[in-house]
């Protein structure tokens, strides 16, 4: 991974037509400028994360699984009651 | 009101039972009506499901009911988003993925469903400023 130090109005180009420009740097806050083309996506890490989940969850639950995961639930809360 | 979802069929579904997702849900930004379907005996574990079609349709769970001390803090912005005066009335839900093997259940703390229960305007939000994870193990890391 290369790894570069830059400081606040530096930039850095990434091919032909992406600039990353540090804007401000304040505590242990970084804001990013990017300038990229129309049809290239750019997103948090954890955007990307999170819709990959969302994809996951809405295929993996069939009723069979539903049903046994509700029934782990209630033993999962009926042991925190017993406590 | 028409439904075209076939597990939906039977059911009667009011207007005012509709949850509106402006935006959708990140993966699936067409799908912005749902229903939160819900069994009087496990009232932790609800389905939120599509009223467009069968998919998408969540597993999601209260996650108080689950998770000492989870603590989702908005940002103002995200607050002003509900146009909402009194915190008490917005609803947390975590997303869910149930597999196979239950013991690999894991759930997104990072990314709560918030809904105003009086507006049933609602978002997935991204927290910001924490270190929720994406995917905790929700059966292994239960202490």
């Amino acid at each position: 991974m290369l790894v570069i130090t830059r400081r606040a109005s530096e930039s850095i180009i990434i091919g032909k037509d992406i600039e990353i420009i540090v804007s401000e740097v304040s505590g242990d806050k970084v804001k990013i400028c990017i300038d990229a083309p129309k049809d290239i996506p750019v997103m948090r890490k954890e955007l990307l994360e999170t819709k990959n989940l969302n994809i996951e969850a809405s295929h993996l639950a069939d009723d069979k699984s539903l049903e046994k995961f509700k029934s782990m639930a209630k033993v999962m809360k009926s042991i925190e009651n017993v406590e | 009101m028409k439904i075209s979802n076939e597990k939906l069929k039977d059911l009667q579904i009011n207007q005012r039972d509709i949850i509106h997702f402006k935006e959708g849900l990140p993966g699936f930004e067409k799908f912005k009506d749902y229903v939160l379907l819900q069994e009087q005996e496990i009232p932790f574990v609800m389905t939120l499901q599509s009223i467009d079609a069968e998919f998408p349709s969540f597993v999601v769970i209260d996650p108080y009911a689950f998770i000492q001390n989870y603590n989702p803090k908005l940002s103002k912005q995200d607050l002003d988003y509900f146009e909402c005066e009194a915190e008490e009335d917005l609803r947390v839900l975590l997303i869910t993925v149930v597999p196979k093997n239950l013991q690999d259940t894991v759930v997104n703390l990072k990314s709560p469903i918030i809904i105003n229960a009086k507006t049933n305007k609602a978002k997935q939000f991204i927290l910001e400023n924490t270190d929720y994870p994406i995917r905790y193990r929700l059966f292994d890391e239960k202490k």
